[in-house]
């Protein structure tokens, strides 16, 4: 960027006019061993922490983070400007669903050249194909959203509950506290969060987009589809859960007075449980999602990879601070005392586990890493995501808002974002299908 | 026979006029009295409570102190720079809007009309729709992400211009500056020391415009910087409001630092109303 080169600019004057001062003495390569300064640029919670980390423990690089509006509120299209106008950062966070429109867009450089390859198997299968798109690998997962269940162990064990395994054990769950305990509820379902909209859908096998043949297929409303928004529904419908924004007042409120028991979502979500509801420490536990028919599935909800744009000044450099990032337990180390989110690479969840539980009593206790740990090996693989996610959520979310809570709302929400996704993919070029 | 009708219509005119008047208030009271009480809770009590009724306990002093601790203690920082926009942009545009409306309506110029039509042409082009130009014209001379791509569009005003034009053909008499001339000033020192010092309610109307101006400016920051250094509060802020979902916590940031962003308004406004009113006043009726 401008600024530092212009401070560097600044600093070469007093630096020429030392030169000259001292032309007879002639002090050799003094400014060789200047570190490279990597501008990385990210919205997400212990950003700040991991450029510290890496800047005490690295002497070559120095890693400057600069926090951008989040993606969908403005960072994206600031990356896509800078990008367009020569002035692209060095590292930039990309959360997966958005990773194919910036790959359309050619925003990202393919990290191939930079021997990324042979890190593949240290991801889970599901997690490599969000970021393997098109055959060349354009960003390296940093945490992922495995779909997990937190439920309150206090109030279970008073009511006489059990986590439910089963989607059919949950609705009977949720009858038993609407009998018994008026008012209080098993859990709310979110009107007003379309990742975690997707996160449930893809948990129960649906498969929203489809590059398969070649072409962009849409399809929020197929039978795994439907079999998930006329569940819910009835739920909705029969009064066993609320339906309301997630964590918005009424939400917040039922939390913390206890009259919503479950909050489904993913590890990051402990993190934020715990700044609404701090006086319920010890009272939460995690498990996984309860299961569909055919056996224990996950979907995912959020997580980010680090990728480099095109126009990069130090691509190398950036693909070090990246794998370091992706790959060392210190990262996560570094990250565990600011947040909860699961770390993507396998061989870095054990020492996760670990960091988590003893730099947060909130989430120690909780069996957390269990959960997480089950639900990330069962994510279904095949799912893929659109070339416009940040419109497409938007429009889900105001699709979800209107639509849920009225007879057949998650379908009519889901068939009218579908329409809407298909018109607006074709309009800007794309061929789609029936 | 009118008298009681003419009496009976100036009551209920002063009664809708008042309930009018109470209702505006209301309404622009709302939020900030919204916001006076945020800042005495806690992150859990901003969610679950009633707006309008004050925290269990009182953590005002605790929420300033973790807002100037937050990242590192820049919403310090954000503040500095944005009295550097602020200030620095206005003076500048004042002195410009000054200088330029001085001389529209002093002299006589080749154009003077056409120029003057550029200028009131400039009031009606929305300032959004110039930024995205602005930024690419910035990336070209390699400006974007300094103070300079913030501080340079913001120094020329239009409607300050209109102003300061509107101003000095009411209150510099020609036969002054004639007279000062004779005196044997040259033009530059007829402007600092005759019509700067007779146009100064004005040049403070049009100061205080384009300061409120620059301080709630949002758009141009927001496309031109990235580094938090030298973002302004409100970008700072909104970024902030942003990342919500990444860490809640930072509602809590949001609201405390919206209270502590209004209140360098307040010190500017309050002593200098009375002033501006009459800046106001008298550029209108001439």
């Amino acid at each position: 960027m401008f600024r530092r080169r212009s401070r560097r600019a600044i600093r070469i004057v007093p630096l020429l006019m030392a030169a000259l001062l001292l032309a007879s003495c002639a002090v050799p390569g003094t400014g060789e061993d200047r570190p490279v300064t990597l501008t990385y640029w990210s919205w997400t919670s212990g950003s700040q922490e991991l450029a510290d980390r890496f800047n005490a423990t690295h002497d070559h690089i120095r890693v400057t983070f600069e926090k951008v509006p989040a993606g969908t509120a403005g960072g994206y299209s600031k990356m896509f400007n800078a990008v367009k106008a020569g002035k692209a950062p060095d590292v930039v966070a990309v959360e997966y669903p958005q990773l194919p429109g910036f790959v359309t867009q050619q925003v990202l450089q393919p990290l191939d050249p930079y021997g990324v390859t042979d890190l593949g198997d240290q991801y889970p299968d599901w997690a490599w194909r969000q970021v393997a798109l098109g055959g060349q690998v354009y960003g390296l997962p940093m945490n992922i959203g495995p779909t997990v269940m937190f439920y309150r162990t206090d109030l279970f064990a008073e009511y006489g509950l059990t986590p439910p395994t089963t989607w059919e054990e949950f609705r009977t769950t949720a009858e038993t506290v609407a009998a018994e305990h008026p008012g209080v509820t098993l859990t709310n379902f979110g009107t007003n969060d379309a990742a975690l909209l997707a996160g449930l859908a893809w948990q129960a096998g649906a498969r929203w987009f489809d590059s398969g043949s070649g072409h962009w297929q849409v399809d929020a409303t197929d039978e795994a589809g439907a079999r998930f928004a006329g569940y819910w529904e009835s739920l909705v419908d029969d009064g066993l859960v609320t339906a309301r924004p997630t964590f918005a007042e009424q939400h917040v409120t039922q939390l913390q007075q206890g009259t919503s028991l479950t909050v489904l979502a993913a590890p990051w979500t402990a993190a934020n449980i715990q700044r609404f509801a701090p006086d319920l420490a010890g009272r939460w536990g995690a498990a996984p999602l309860p299961a569909w028919p055919e056996g224990p599935a996950s979907g995912n909800y959020g997580g980010s990879s680090l990728a480099v744009p095109r126009g990069a000044d130090h691509p190398e450099e950036a693909m070090e601070f990246i794998r370091w990032v992706s790959t060392s337990p210190d990262a996560v180390e570094a990250v565990a005392q600011v947040n909860t989110s699961y770390p993507a690479n396998t061989t870095l969840t054990d020492h996760w586990g670990t960091a988590i539980e003893a730099a947060n009593p909130y989430v120690a206790g909780m069996d957390l890493p269990a959960a997480a740990g089950a639900a990330a090996r069962t994510v279904n693989p095949a799912w893929e995501w659109g070339p416009d996610m940040t419109e497409g959520f938007a429009r889900l979310v105001d699709e979800a808002t209107a639509w849920i809570g009225r007879p057949e709302g998650i379908r009519t929400a889901l068939a009218r974002w579908q329409d809407a996704t298909v018109d607006q993919l074709r309009q800007r070029g794309f061929t789609v299908p029936e | 026979m009118t008298t009681p009708r003419t009496t009976g219509n100036r009551w209920t005119g002063r009664a809708t006029a008042t309930t009018l008047v109470a209702i505006a208030a209301l309404y622009t009271l709302m939020p900030l009295i919204w916001l006076l009480f945020g800042v005495t809770k806690t992150l859990p009590e901003l969610y679950a409570s009633n707006g309008f009724s004050p925290s269990a306990g009182f953590h005002v002093l605790g929420n300033i102190a973790d807002l100037f601790r937050q990242d590192d203690g820049i919403f310090a920082r954000w503040i500095l720079n944005t009295a550097v926009y602020a200030l620095g942009g206005a003076a500048a545009a004042t002195l410009l809007s000054v200088a330029a409306g001085y001389a529209f309506d002093k002299f006589d110029f080749r154009g003077k009309g056409k120029w003057y039509a550029l200028v009131i042409a400039g009031v009606l082009v929305p300032n959004t729709a110039i930024v995205v130009p602005l930024y690419l014209l910035m990336s070209n001379f390699q400006l974007t992400d300094t103070m300079w791509s913030v501080l340079i569009p913001v120094m020329v005003n239009p409607f300050g211009v209109y102003l300061a034009r509107a101003y000095s053909s009411g209150a510099i008499p020609g036969e002054l500056l004639e007279a000062a001339r004779l005196d044997g000033a040259g033009e530059l020192r007829t402007f600092f020391q005759v019509g700067l010092r007779l146009m100064a309610p004005g040049a403070l109307t049009i100061f205080l415009i384009q300061f409120i101006g620059i301080w709630n400016n949002f758009f141009l920051p927001l496309v031109m910087i990235t580094d938090n250094d030298l973002f302004t509060l409100g970008q700072g802020l909104f970024t902030w409001n942003s990342a919500v979902g990444q860490n809640p916590d930072y509602t809590r940031m949001v609201v405390v630092g919206s209270a502590v962003a209004t209140l360098p308004l307040l010190a500017l406004f309050i002593p200098l109303q009375r002033r501006w009113r009459a800046g106001m006043a008298e550029g209108s009726l001439k």
